[in-house]
């Protein structure tokens, strides 16, 4: 009995040993959850990472709809609540008085873009080698409208800084970035994407350089403006209408023209639904 | 021999539990819950590794470099160590530009001298060390085409040591006069400041051994620029101190042994 037992006991170890070869195993999991077919709404806070004469921080939102798993349409819009030059730029009128051509120093107040984007690879995270989280690698591109804008005075002037409307551009955007899912519905998105916009300067708040230097000379009183000009909106007093006109001379006395890339980092969270 | 009922129960058990010869061959795997462990460790393994890095922030200086850096993994987490640094560093055309059209020493109408601030931002980072230690909290991979799985760490770093400075002005003319300045002839000094570091990577192993590094750095050092200095007269003006920031990206090679 005792030796039956014996021979029991042994036997998987035995076994074991036996089949100790190393096996490679392919495993195909199927993901938990799929995309296609579904909304995904995102929120955005981005800031711009390559400041040189400008400096961009604001929001953004967009709405996807995932045509297949990795195909998807989107829609979005970003305003910069902070779109102004850079400390550089603002240096340089001080203590150079120096400043770059207009085209390249126009401000992206705000935009809007439509795409695709496209999620060719998958793959997994472990934090601390705990929780397990999948990821996508995608990138997008898409076309839209900016909303641009010049500063006219720097932030030390009196009352502070002040823009000037230079109207909307054609713009494109290139994104690449990573969207890790933390769940069915919601996920985590960073991002870096590139916004390209045309950056033709020649009218500020619809004022020619004729009419800007008409302005800073007799203020909101000037005469013989281009249709379309409006002199109000160069400030609120009559000393800042002249000041910001007189700014506006300057800057666009040479029509320059650019295309700017305005890369920012952005990183969000968004739900699937 | 007679089976008790206790014995023969506990024989039927432990025989029950010999696998079938055909069940180890078409056993279903079971499914991983995920990342199915570290493929490369990293515990108690020294890392030298070799990289470029190239500034990104300073529109007045353009800097590229190289870092040597060697560091100990206690676990699989973290590493310290230490890193070497050393800098190309030249001015950028945008300083070229901003030279070509500095304003007058002195006033064209009554001659008396002009004063003016130093332009900020030029200090050129040549030389460094810093003790370095990284915290790399997430582990992962991801499947390009086909079959091909990379597996990747992400983590973040910082440092602190010190670091060899030229500071050469990009406005003040290092001889008396009112006639614009010379090429070559701007205040320049050197120093050496404490300098700290703070950045984020990945690393993407190519096997037990190598692995490819990419990094962003950023770098903060104590710099000073001159106020109110009369531009007709060197080493006038009142120094302020300011914290100088230079941001990085690079790319390197590292070794585990």
């Amino acid at each position: 009995m005792r030796f039956l037992l014996a021979i029991a006991l042994l036997a998987p170890a035995a076994v074991a040993e036996e089949g100790g070869d190393v096996q490679r195993v392919h495993v195909v999991e199927k993901r938990p959850f799929n995309e296609a077919s579904r909304f995904e709404l995102s929120v955005f806070g981005l800031g711009q990472v390559n400041p040189r004469f400008t400096v961009h921080a604001g929001i953004g939102a967009e709405l996807s709809y995932h045509l297949r798993e990795n195909l998807a349409a989107q829609i979005g819009a970003s305003y910069n609540a902070i779109a102004h030059q850079s400390a550089l730029t603002e240096e340089l009128a001080a203590k150079v008085d120096q400043q770059p051509l207009a085209a390249n120093a126009l401000l992206l107040q705000a935009d809007v873009l439509a795409g695709l984007e496209l999620m060719p690879i998958y793959g997994k995270i472990s934090i601390f080698g705990g929780n397990v989280l999948r990821l996508g690698l995608y990138m997008n591109a898409g076309i839209g409208a900016a909303k641009t804008q010049l500063q006219l005075r720097p932030a030390d002037s009196n009352g502070g800084r002040t823009f000037g409307d230079t109207g909307f551009r054609p713009e494109a955007a290139l994104g690449i970035g990573t969207r890790i899912f933390a769940g069915d519905r919601f996920t985590i998105r960073i991002e870096l994407r590139d916004r390209l916009y045309s950056a033709y300067v020649s009218k500020v708040n619809g004022c020619t350089a004729q009419d800007a230097q008409a302005i800073r000379v007799n203020g909101t009183s000037a005469t013989n403006l281009s249709p379309g000009c409006r002199p109000s909106a160069f400030g609120g007093t009559d000393e800042e209408v002249k000041s910001g006109a007189g700014s506006a001379a300057v800057q666009i006395a040479q029509p320059s023209s650019n295309v700017i890339n305005n890369l920012a980092l952005q990183g969000g969270v968004s739900w699937l639904f | 021999m007679r089976l008790s009922p206790i014995s023969l129960s506990c024989v039927v058990i432990c025989a029950s539990a010999l696998p079938a010869r055909g069940e180890q061959v078409s056993a279903t795997p079971p499914i991983p819950a995920g990342v199915q462990g570290k493929l490369y460790a990293m515990s108690h393994r020294w890392e030298v590794g070799v990289g470029f890095l190239t500034a990104v922030s300073s529109s007045l200086v353009d800097q590229t470099g190289g870092v040597l850096s060697i560091t100990y993994h206690p676990n699989e987490w973290s590493d310290f160590g230490l890193e070497l640094l050393a800098n190309r560093t030249t001015f950028s055309d945008l300083s070229g530009q901003i030279r070509g059209s500095l304003p007058a020493r002195s006033s064209a109408l009554t001659g008396q001298p002009n004063t003016g601030d130093e332009i900020s931002g030029v200090d050129q980072l040549r030389r460094g060390a810093l003790a370095v230690a990284r915290v790399a909290p997430i582990y992962g991979k991801v499947n390009l085409a086909g079959e091909l799985a990379v597996h990747f760490q992400a983590y973040l770093l910082a440092g602190a040591g010190a670091a060899s400075f030229s500071h050469e002005s990009l406005n003040l003319c290092a001889t008396a006069g009112s006639s614009a300045c010379a090429p070559g002839d701007f205040q320049t000094s050197t120093s050496v400041e404490p300098v700290g570091e703070a950045g984020a990577g990945m690393r993407f192993y190519l096997g037990q051994r190598w692995s490819l590094r990419g990094e962003i750095r950023g770098f903060l050092f104590p710099a000073t620029y001159l106020r109110n200095a009369d531009l007709t007269q060197p080493g006038t003006g009142t120094p302020s101190r300011y914290i100088g920031f230079t941001a990085t990206v690079g790319a390197g090679v590292s070794a585990l042994f």
